[in-house]
């Protein structure tokens, strides 16, 4: 911490998404070194972060004394990597989704925030998105009931992934779908803390493109996967390259709640009845369009936190949850435990997809001292 | 038509739409003479009184059954037809009925289209094909059925409303003709919250009290399977109850309310099917089809209008598959064809949910399911 009490940030990878942090909004943060192999996006970064260190590699920021904490957004194949390494060198550290690659470094990287006793955050921006925080608060509230079911897509356009044809040095060309499941995955992980432990998954191999012959071995532009919770609920997720509408969406099935089509329709139980087409009578749910807060302008944020920013308005929170629990006051909003419990499913559900939908278990990384459901980080709990 | 007691007919091995007849040396249908129309036998004053065999040129209602005597009348007046029957055992006795409509209880289904057949009778009976009180049970009557109809050759068909709802009927007619080809993914649900209000009659529980969702799978199986031909090959299903009225049913004290399965088809695709007699959502029978090309297909809520006869053409139950479930039958028995939803395609809509409701009962664990296969000709 500088002088002031602040956390000083080293932002490691100009992506679009790693240069879009507002960490300067932030009253207990700063920004004090940035670095990027490639010197395009090194300048991005200087330019969002004036007056900044610039660096060429991840390893000369880290010898920085005038960091404490890093912000990882380099290739997903090598988060894990970078993150053990901020580790080792005694910062704290925020980490795009995916959290890992292989279960191997699942494990590793567990053994390493351990080891540290520093805070290790997953940057997974669906934790943040306003209804699914709405959703959170309802499950904390108990107003769902049972949560018993939960479907998720996450639709990523394949031109989304701005893919050169034939380019086999990118990571991302014919990346398995399920790799990205995070994004699906933290929808129910997030709301219930319940996790996942069984899964069949059926990919589409649609003989197309980047699917055709990639480093990945991988000929699925589509999975669609079936898990089993820690609860014992069904719980289905779709990672799609192709077909839909962009994003995430998220279907919460409650015993005495339903809220569907990403916090937009309520379904309660109600007194009422119906005739189906057949003239049988079943139970008329009461339906409510639900009015969604815009929480990230409220004051689960600081003051110059509270505003609109790209990838769903989730920004803030990370930034937010990030600092605060680096700087002591609370556990990390989505830490090592839940983030591998978003990430090691989805490497799984590729491995069944492989296999031809074979039922597999999920190796499971739990929070120690936690029985039954964990309870996932929440965001704004004051410290 | 005419289908003397205890003389067999060849089973008729048709290809997909294909007219086939192949009952020469039989006492009907060689001449075409007596092939002028069905006389059906209707079992069943519920949901059996919902049907248009009285509005069939081709067909007309001979006489009706059930064991209740406000049903059995409620069908006279119905179908407008004189003669009724106490029994289904009496009705079959009939040597004037050429066909039976078997719309009693599901773990009855069986039983009863075994006696219509062996007293030479053909069948169109109620979803779901078979149903045990057991997955068991279940299975031994799926071979049972087969077995019946593979020993009379009598024409078997299941009213499966889904084969017919419009929405289906869009969607086989655009992959039909190529507007829509490659469907590799689908999801269907059958969402009945509020079912729990048949579970009981006269403070008595009825064959529907803690059904497993999965015995009842074909508004679901049907969207698929109905459409591509693919078979269900394996299943992991998870269920969900939380007590209550459910307890101490005869379906072995089945705990689950909500049933919800991913099969994988003979294709290699995935199928999510859910079955829910519980929870705060909207009812109903959907689908959602995922296919490799999608292109704008004509999309109708009035097939009736292009495909019935004149008297038909108006909606019905079940989102106007009534009419449709109804001539197919007659057609089918007058072409000498078999019925679209046949004993294979009944069994393969049928058997999966069977073995869904197994997995669920082991926690979700990967099952194989069996095969009853249309023999190849």
């Amino acid at each position: 911490m500088d002088a002031g009490g602040k956390l000083r940030v080293g932002v490691v990878g100009g992506t679009t998404f790693g240069s879009s942090f507002p960490w300067r909004d932030h009253p207990r943060c700063t920004v004090t070194a940035v670095a990027d192999l490639l010197e395009d996006r090194r300048d991005q970064l200087l330019e969002v972060y004036k007056g900044a260190a610039g660096y060429v590699t991840l390893g000369e920021l880290l010898k920085d004394r005038n960091v404490d904490a890093v912000a990882v957004f380099t290739g997903a194949p090598g988060h894990a990597r970078h993150a053990m390494e901020v580790l080792k060198a005694g910062k704290h550290v925020l980490c795009e989704s995916p959290a890992c690659w292989t279960i191997e470094e699942a494990g590793q990287l567990l053994e390493q925030v351990r080891k540290s006793g520093l805070t290790y955050m997953m940057a997974e921006p669906a934790w943040y998105l306003d209804y699914v925080i709405s959703a959170r608060r309802f499950f904390q509230e108990k107003r769902f009931g049972e949560v018993f079911s939960c479907d998720a897509d996450y639709i990523l356009p394949a031109d989304e992934l701005e893919l050169v044809e034939g380019d086999l040095g990118s990571w991302r060309y014919g990346v398995p779908p399920m790799r990205y499941a995070a994004r699906c995955l933290s929808l129910l992980t997030s709301i219930s803390g319940e996790r996942l432990t069984e899964v069949v998954c059926h990919g589409w191999a649609d003989k197309t493109g980047p699917y055709q012959e990639n480093t990945h071995k991988n000929p699925f532009s589509r999975e669609t996967a079936f898990f089993k919770t820690s609860m014992g609920h069904a719980f289905r997720a779709k990672c799609w390259h192709k077909g839909g509408p962009a994003g995430p969406l998220a279907q919460w099935y409650g015993s005495m709640m339903s809220f569907l089509n990403n916090g937009r329709d309520l379904y309660r139980t109600g007194g009422q009845t119906e005739k189906d087409s057949g003239g049988f009578v079943r139970n008329l749910p009461t339906y409510e369009r639900y009015n969604l807060p815009a929480w990230h302008k409220t004051d689960l944020l600081p003051e110059p936190l509270r505003r609109d920013t790209p990838f769903g308005n989730t920004l803030g929170f990370m930034v937010h949850e990030f600092v605060e629990s680096a700087l002591g006051g609370r556990r990390a909003g989505v830490d090592v435990y839940d983030a591998l419990a978003c990430t090691v499913p989805g490497i799984i559900a590729h491995e069944s997809a492989m296999k031809d939908g074979a039922l597999l278990k999920i190796p499971q990384f739990e929070r120690p001292g936690e029985r039954g459901p964990a309870s996932p980080g929440r965001e704004g709990a004051k410290p | 038509m005419r289908q003397p007691k205890g003389i067999t007919r060849r089973t008729f091995l048709a290809g997909a739409g294909a007219a086939v007849g192949t009952a020469a040396g039989l006492a009907h249908g060689a001449s075409g003479a007596e092939l002028k129309k069905v006389r059906i036998g209707v079992v069943g004053g519920g949901f059996g009184s919902d049907f248009q065999w009285h509005e069939d040129p081709e067909c007309v209602v001979e006489a009706v059954s059930d064991l209740r005597k406000d049903r059995r009348e409620h069908l006279m007046r119905i179908y407008r037809c004189a003669k009724s029957y106490e029994s289904l055992e009496k009705l079959v006795e009939d040597p004037d009925i050429d066909a039976v409509a078997v719309f009693t209880e599901g773990p009855n289904h069986v039983k009863h289209a075994t006696i219509a057949m062996e007293h030479g009778k053909h069948v169109i009976s109620a979803v779901p094909a078979c149903m045990g009180y057991s997955c068991a049970e279940g299975l031994e009557q799926a071979e049972q059925l087969l077995n019946v109809v593979k020993k009379t050759g009598l024409t078997y068909m299941m009213a499966e409303t889904g084969y017919f709802q419009h929405f289906v009927i869009s969607m086989r007619r655009a992959c039909q003709g190529g507007k829509v080809s490659g469907i590799q993914y689908c999801e269907s649900e059958y969402l009945h919250p509020g079912l729990e209000t048949l579970w009981f009659a006269g403070g008595k529980p009825t064959w529907r009290h803690g059904a497993p969702p999965m015995f009842y799978p074909t508004h679901c199986t049907v969207h698929l399977l109905g459409i591509t031909g693919e078979r269900l090959v394996e299943v992991a299903c998870h269920g969900w109850g939380d007590a209550g009225l459910i307890k101490g049913n005869a379906y072995g004290d089945n705990p689950f309310w909500n049933e919800t399965a991913m099969f994988r088809t003979n294709q290699g695709n995935g199928f999510r099917v859910r079955v829910w007699w519980k929870g705060p959502v909207p009812g109903g029978e959907r689908c959602w089809w995922t296919a490799g090309r999608n292109a704008d297909y004509e999309k109708r809520e009035d097939w009736y209008n292009v495909m019935l006869p004149a008297p038909m053409r108006h909606p019905t139950g079940h989102e106007s598959s009534h009419g449709f479930l109804t001539h197919e039958f007659v057609r089918a028995l007058l072409e000498q064809r078999r019925p679209v939803v046949d004993v294979y395609e009944a069994l393969a809509y049928t058997v999966p949910g069977i073995i869904a409701h197994q997995s669920a009962l082991k926690g979700g664990e990967l099952l194989k399911i069996p095969q009853f296969n249309r023999p190849t000709a």
